[in-house]
């Protein structure tokens, strides 16, 4: 009868007291969840772009959560309204959670005034991978662009957001990039908001 | 069940040397390996070895067959070979190899055959252990001893093997110390870049770019 | 014999590797868990459609599905988990069943999950035990909602465990006895041995 007793149950998981947060799994337990990810989902598609819809989709739901979870905890239930302040919160708030580090860099878009990108130098689902070549441009950043995506969406600012490879002079590998091109209607509104 | 032999059949490439009737006869081709039992003699034999050819030839770095096939330059060979539990042949990759002689196929599963068979023999023989097996019979990982290199005068084989059956070859010139730490650092970078690649498909011949750049790396500085 | 370099304790392995924050993880298996579901769901509508509902359902079920639920994902993990193990770890040898589950439980767990498993209940034969878990980093924020009273959520688990004991030659069967999420009061799982396999010399005789 091990266990018994220490265990706390909850009649209902909303009962439960929010984790702090302040858990950690291994690094690999996390590599292989994720590898997993990627292979049962190659098996699910055809082409390497439903590949990286599928892991975008994913990323989606975590995100989503990643939202709730810390408007509640790190922000007193305040969500950010301005598209600036979304951008920085998911840059360094989301990114040290989950990724235990600010993200390398958050920049404006020179060319387009409604795209944004986060780069990272060996962003976490990148750092055991080798693309094959007949995988072409493939990025399993894809999941992080969904997680990026889940955020921006919930919080009301619907975006396309997609991940590449961008190479880097002197440098074996490639960064990858996180591309945020918003929706029409959020910069009206920030237009709007002045 | 244990005296179904399993050693006529399993115990290739060594134990057909001693049955001329086998008619696997193209592992003939092998270059025999020879276990030295008495250490004194192998290290006379190093040294003679080492003084004919080795300053000659340590610097050379291209492959090019400079002696005829089979007399053993004793050339800087550097080889690895990975293997999965399965006998698959994960990666074959070569920094220096001064002569090929078997196509590539036979020659690592005449290398598997040999360290399969090494391991049951040496087990076997054990001297110190009273539990042991039918020769030939499996062995579960982990169970009797365990070699992790032998020398020819031509070169020496290092040898790891992890209880999930991934086994690493190392051949290197015969006069290299232990490589068991090197064994075990490849070993961790296989883990790293192979294991934990998210588009490596179990069990099959390893292509990662991100492993292969470690692992010449690695080599370089190891074994110079 | 002692091996060369002696196993580290838990706590030492899950100090020396690389962690992250474990709602990534568990966040990461809900979505997992969640597109599975959906799959299993859009699968189902298309063998209604073709008129075969019951066969290709049953067919479905002892198939297909199979290879889809989080047992399997848990299958192929521990398959892959070893190896990591056993490089960081340094445990050498394991063929003593009784000797390979208390690593599980004490090196395997901690090393992955941060958390220690108690192994208990032995059966007379040294072949079968439970591992209990009173806490379960996989379960955070879970609930299953009504339309998902069957899901064994926390079969990825159990997959690891026959997965990586698998590659170290034991064939076993791993089965839930306990599960929190079903109103239990702790996580058991139950381990049967049921054969060590040495690894066969793959080769025919006359490949």
């Amino acid at each position: 009868m091990i266990g018994v007793g220490k265990a706390k149950q909850y009649a209902n998981v909303l009962d439960k007291p929010l984790s702090r947060g302040r858990q950690e799994v291994s690094l690999s337990a996390f590599a292989f969840l994720f590898s997993e990810l990627v292979q049962f989902n190659q098996t699910q598609v055809d082409n390497i772009a439903e590949l990286e819809r599928r892991l975008e989709d994913a990323g989606y739901a975590v995100g989503a959560r990643v939202l709730e979870l810390l408007c509640h905890r790190e922000k007193g239930n305040r969500r950010e309204t301005r598209l600036l302040g979304i951008l920085s919160f998911i840059h360094s708030t989301v990114w040290k959670v989950l990724f235990g580090k600010v993200a390398d860099s958050l920049e404006k878009g020179t060319e387009h005034e409604d795209e944004y990108m986060i780069s990272e130098k060996e962003l976490l689902v990148n750092r055991f991978i080798s693309v094959p070549k007949d995988m072409g441009a493939f990025n399993c950043g894809a999941f992080v662009a969904g997680i990026v995506k889940g955020v921006l969406d919930n919080a009301g600012f619907p975006a396309v957001v997609t991940a590449h490879f961008v190479p880097i002079e002197g440098q074996q590998r490639p960064r990858t990039t996180i591309l945020i091109k918003f929706a029409e209607e959020v910069l009206h509104r920030e237009a709007r908001l002045g | 069940m244990e005296a179904r032999i399993a050693s006529k059949g399993h115990l290739c490439p060594l134990a057909l040397q001693s049955t001329p009737s086998s008619p696997r006869r193209r592992s003939t081709h092998a270059p025999s390996p020879r276990l030295r039992a008495d250490p004194g003699s192998s290290s006379a034999a190093m040294q003679f070895f080492g003084g004919s050819s080795l300053t000659s030839v340590a610097p050379d770095a291209t492959p090019a067959p400079a002696a005829p096939p089979g007399t053993g330059t004793g050339a800087n060979a550097q080889v690895l070979y990975v293997f999965n539990r399965n006998g698959v042949c994960l990666l074959y990759r070569e920094w220096h190899r001064p002569l090929r002689t078997l196509d590539p196929t036979q020659d690592h599963k005449l290398m598997f055959g040999l360290l399969f068979s090494l391991r049951s023999f040496t087990a076997k023989i054990d001297p110190t252990t009273a539990e042991k097996r039918n020769l030939g019979v499996p062995l579960l990982p982990g169970q009797g001893c365990s070699f992790y290199s032998f020398k020819t005068n031509t070169y020496k084989l290092n040898f790891m093997e992890s209880p999930s059956g991934i086994k690493l070859i190392l051949i290197t010139h015969p006069r290299t110390g232990d490589q068991r730490d090197s064994l075990k650092h490849i070993y961790n970078l296989y883990v790293e870049y192979v294991v934990k690649n998210p588009l490596y498909a179990p069990g099959t011949p390893i292509k990662c770019e991100l492993f292969n750049k470690h692992l010449d790396q690695y080599m370089q500085v190891a074994l110079h | 014999m002692p091996p060369p370099t002696a196993p580290k304790s838990g706590d030492a392995l899950f100090a020396s590797v690389d962690r992250v924050n474990a709602e990534l993880f568990t966040l990461t298996y809900g979505a997992i868990v969640r597109q599975l579901l959906t799959d299993l769901e859009e699968v189902e509508e298309v063998n209604k459609q073709l008129d075969q509902i019951r066969d290709a359902r049953v067919e479905y079920s002892n198939g297909l599905a199979d290879l889809r639920s989080p047992k399997f994902l848990g299958y192929n993990i521990g398959t892959r988990l070893v190896d990591e193990f056993l490089a960081k770890s340094n445990v050498s040898r394991c063929v003593d069943f009784k000797e390979t589950a208390d690593v599980i439980a004490k090196l395997g767990f901690k090393m992955f999950l941060g958390v220690t498993a108690t192994v208990t209940n032995w059966d007379a034969e040294g072949t079968s035990c439970s591992f209990v878990l009173e806490d379960n980093p996989l379960v955070d924020f879970v609930e299953l909602p009504d339309t998902c009273q069957g899901l064994q959520y926390c079969n990825l688990l159990s997959g690891v465990i026959r997965g990586a004991l698998e590659m170290v030659s034991m064939k076993t069967e791993v089965t839930w006895v306990r599960d929190m999420l079903r109103g239990d009061d702790a996580y058991e799982m139950r381990v049967k041995l049921i054969k060590q396999v040495p690894e066969e010399y793959p080769y025919k005789d006359d490949d």
